[in-house]
């Protein structure tokens, strides 16, 4: 005896280093309540007495028949076994950087380095954050990796506000097709996974 | 009463010890932050592993987002069935932010005994840490 379950997702993972506004993106994106990890953070951050200690999970209605997930992640590599588990069957990678951060390059090259093993080339986007505390730092972000990753998009984003974190999800579709019908296309592939009972 | 790190990781050392010494079917136990940092760790043939403690972290914060979205209250305790043991995982009452306790046993032992001495474990933790130092 034997049974079909198709999976209908779209999910996007939403990746960084701690303190670059994953949380917030995820809570401004969600138009149903966000499922949240939140734990009292032993790490000095100003601004941040909290962090995800396994992940946010929201969701939206990108377009008619296009719902997506969007799946946080924690921010430390000490969650690194949270990170493989969320990047399975991932659509896509919103890759989040803060502009102020002191290593921001260092930190932005060794996410993507990981989510490329982790997924291999599935669309992206680099969104940075707290452009307006340092528009410098954007100025170098975007510079090196516009060389570095000519084919990754680049944003200035403000993750509290939705127009901005929808504009983001919007870049990361437009990768695949402007018209959003490959995503669509691309979704009617994942639902051919099906599990099997046996 | 605020209490400093050291004081804790003192403690938590002690509280790991009397657990293994006192529940023999436990393994191995870890004192962690609520955010994945190891307090204390011990275990009777080697050390435990060291992802423990943020595997604790994330696993109590999908068991709180579970029970609230199930509409139960807070997570009190979890309880994992291994084919080779078990693991408890549970916070130590009354101490903010949260330190969590996870317990490794074997097969052999009753998960009420192992439930008990994890649940007193963490109880003497925090009388211990409101006692005057």
């Amino acid at each position: 005896m034997g049974g079909n379950a198709a999976l209908a997702e779209l999910k996007i993972v939403v990746a960084g280093p701690m303190g670059a506004g994953k949380t917030t993106l995820v809570g401004a994106l969600s138009d149903t309540e966000v499922v949240r990890t939140e734990a009292a953070s032993s790490e000095a951050m100003p601004g941040k007495d909290t962090t995800t200690v396994a992940m946010d999970y929201g969701r939206r209605c990108i377009q008619e028949g296009l719902e997506v997930a969007f799946y946080g992640t924690p921010g430390q590599d000490r969650f690194d076994f949270m990170w493989r588990i969320l990047a399975r069957n991932a659509f896509g990678v919103i890759m989040m950087i803060s502009a102020d951060a002191a290593d921001a390059e260092e930190e932005l090259d060794r996410f993507l380095a990981t989510y490329e093993e982790l997924l291999g080339g599935v669309p992206t986007v680099i969104a940075v954050t707290r452009v307006d505390l340092a528009p410098e730092g954007f100025d170098r972000l975007s510079a090196s990796a516009g060389a570095r990753y000519p084919a990754i998009p680049v944003l200035p984003i403000d993750p509290r506000q939705t127009d901005s974190a929808v504009l983001t999800v919007e870049a990361l579709l437009a990768q695949v097709d402007s018209e959003g019908s490959e995503v669509l296309d691309r979704l009617q592939q994942q639902e051919t996974m099906t599990f099997r009972v046996a | 009463m605020s209490i400093t790190a050291e004081t804790l990781r003192g403690h938590a050392r002690e509280a790991i010890d009397a657990l293994l010494a006192r529940e023999h079917g436990i393994t191995a136990a870890v004192l962690a932050t609520e955010d994945g940092f190891e307090l204390a760790q011990g275990a009777r043939s080697q050390r435990a592993d060291s992802s423990l403690a943020a595997l604790s972290a994330s696993a109590m914060g999908l068991a709180g987002a579970l029970t609230q979205s199930g509409h139960i209250g807070a997570c009190e305790d979890i309880y994992i069935s291994g084919q080779q043991g078990r693991i408890l995982i549970m916070s130590v009452p009354r101490l903010q932010p949260r330190v969590v306790l996870l317990a490794l046993t074997d097969t052999k032992t009753s998960m009420g005994n192992a439930l008990v001495a994890v649940r007193r474990t963490a109880a003497a933790l925090a009388d211990a840490l409101v006692a005057p130092q």
